[in-house]
């Protein structure tokens, strides 16, 4: 009796055993991630019957699923984009879906998404000045459409009062001027930064900050330079460098670095 | 017919669902303050949307619960027969329970909008643009909800009672929900997607359309994005809605009442 009963404890003792070794083999084994499958994007119908139903549920979800995604990962930054188009269909009122296109979409190359998202923001928010601001500036930024812009810095300043007005109109006159003000475009970055919560995204447009004031050194240099130099054209970018303009070239996060166009203006490589 | 509606309200009262219920309050105003921090920008409109999503989906299983409880179970336990031996017209006990179940249902959503309005008032949403309004709005809003619960109650109960099966009424009530607020959605995005993405997208659309004759959109009286965003709703296409929706009710009882009537039980 005792010695069945003792065997039983042992082979019970002995399946601990194994089963603790194959728990810990197992814990060994290398999840395998696959991005195909993490890239793939459900039908907004689809969506919207996994949130039982509730376009406004499945709006919030795709919102939140955006914010965890990586701006530097391209399958990623495509799935966002368009589950940021479904739910810019779903709820065209969402702030934070505006928001993020113009924090992140337009600045990974999806703009033609982020000016659609805008413009439907625009049109449903009519007290809202941002979404048409954001769609001017990026007609300015990355379309280099001058008139666009102010026109659309314009109609932004009509939706607002006071200082903001002011400022909106200062910024439309600049824009239709042409002059390029990588001011503005540091401040909006900025201010994009400070209001993202993904940790992801914020760490993009601290990097894009970084690369902008960059540009922004070398531009100041190569205006010194120019002034010093009667006017003439600055060939290189390293002449700013060894003639003690800079203490060194400024390093690009992207690590694409900065270039000279044409005229001797320092630009970014192109992406 | 009175006594039907106090016995479902009675029996409803009675039972745990209410409590069930005010937990799950509790469970809505913690997810509603923990959704708020997943926006910057729009803290109180993203918690008051979420909201209005959990009580919208915790209505409608309860209500389509309590016509499987009240209506579907009581002819499946043989107490049917007590209530139709008193001489009263059959149609009397078949109002007298949507009416009791209609009334329970008043009764959960005012509960849980009465949790989502404290929650609400505990949610910073001064730094907004657009301030949530829980005030007019926010009770129409409510009020919509519970006409789209009136039709999705009328549809159950007309498949209660014309079905043998235990458990088809709170199924295919829920599959109607699901199916009526989903159609608005599925044919914005079959009309707005590019030409060639899908196939057969104009045959689709016919057939949605075709769908919306037998199924009422429901999405059309979603007007929470008015408490929300202060977008006041289309009246017109409101009331057409509201009409459509009454008639799909009235239709759908009178459909219950007639098989009803005829139906012979063991």
């Amino acid at each position: 009796m005792l010695a069945a009963k003792m065997r039983g404890i042992v082979l019970l003792g002995l399946l601990l055993l194994v089963y603790v070794w194959a728990c810990s083999t197992l814990l060994a084994y290398e999840r395998r991630v696959d991005r195909e499958h993490y890239g793939v994007v459900l039908p907004g119908y689809i969506n919207v019957t996994l949130a039982a139903g509730d376009r406004y549920l499945a709006a919030n979800l795709l919102v939140i699923r955006t914010l965890l995604s990586n701006p530097l990962d391209e399958l990623d930054i495509k799935s966002q984009s368009l589950l940021q188009g479904q739910a810019n269909v779903l709820n065209p009122y969402h702030a934070d879906n505006y928001y993020l296109a113009a924090a992140v979409l337009a600045w990974s190359g999806h703009l033609n998404m982020t000016q659609q998202i805008l413009t439907v923001a625009a049109d449903y928010r009519p007290a809202d000045p941002w979404p048409l601001f954001f769609k001017g500036f990026n007609a300015y930024y990355f379309d280099r459409d001058f008139s666009a812009a102010g026109r659309l810095a314009e109609q932004s300043a009509e939706r607002t009062t006071g200082e903001n007005k002011r400022l909106l109109l200062q910024i439309a006159s600049k824009w239709y001027g042409q002059g390029e003000d990588l001011d503005v475009a540091h401040a909006i970055l900025t201010e994009l930064s400070k209001s993202v919560l993904s940790a992801p995204v914020r760490r993009t447009l601290d990097a894009r900050i970084t690369r902008l004031d960059g540009l922004r050194m070398l531009r100041k240099a190569a205006v010194i330079y120019s002034e010093d130099h009667n006017g003439s054209k600055l060939q290189s970018l390293d002449r700013l460098v060894d003639e003690a303009y800079l203490p060194e070239l400024p390093e690009d996060p992207f690590g694409l670095g900065y270039t000279l166009d044409p005229s001797g203006l320092p630009i970014y490589k192109s992406e | 017919m009175k006594a039907h509606l106090h016995t479902v309200i009675l029996t409803g009262i009675r039972g745990k669902s209410f409590y069930l219920l005010l937990v799950l309050g509790v469970f809505i105003s913690a997810a509603v303050m923990l959704v708020s921090n997943f926006s910057l920008r729009e803290p109180a409109a993203v918690a008051l949307s979420t909201g209005f999503s959990l009580v919208r989906m915790l209505t409608i299983f309860f209500s389509i619960y309590w016509v499987h409880d009240m209506v579907a179970q009581d002819i499946e336990r043989k107490s049917l027969a007590a209530a139709l031996s008193l001489p009263r017209p059959r149609w009397q006990w078949v109002v007298g329970m949507y009416a009791g179940v209609s009334v329970l249902s008043f009764m959960a959503c005012c509960l849980l909008f009465a949790i989502l309005w404290l929650t609400m008032q505990l949610i910073d949403g001064s730094s907004q643009l657009i301030p949530v309004n829980l005030g007019l709005p926010f009770i129409a809003s409510g009020l919509a909800l519970y006409s789209c619960l009136l039709v999705i109650l009328a549809f159950t109960t007309m498949v209660a009672v014309v079905s043998t099966t235990p458990f088809l009424p709170l199924l295919s009530g829920l599959l109607f929900a699901l199916m009526a607020s989903v159609l608005g959605p599925t044919r914005q995005f079959l009309s707005q997607a590019d030409a060639g993405l899908v196939e057969n997208q104009d045959q689709l659309l016919e057939s949605l359309r075709f769908a919306g004759y037998l199924i009422p959109d429901l999405d059309r009286m979603d007007i929470r994005v008015w408490s929300i965003y202060n977008a006041v709703p289309d009246w017109s296409e409101l009331a057409l809605t509201a009409f459509v929706m009454a008639c799909y009710a009235v239709l759908s009882l009178v459909v219950g009442i007639v098989v009803f009537q005829r139906r012979e039980f063991p």
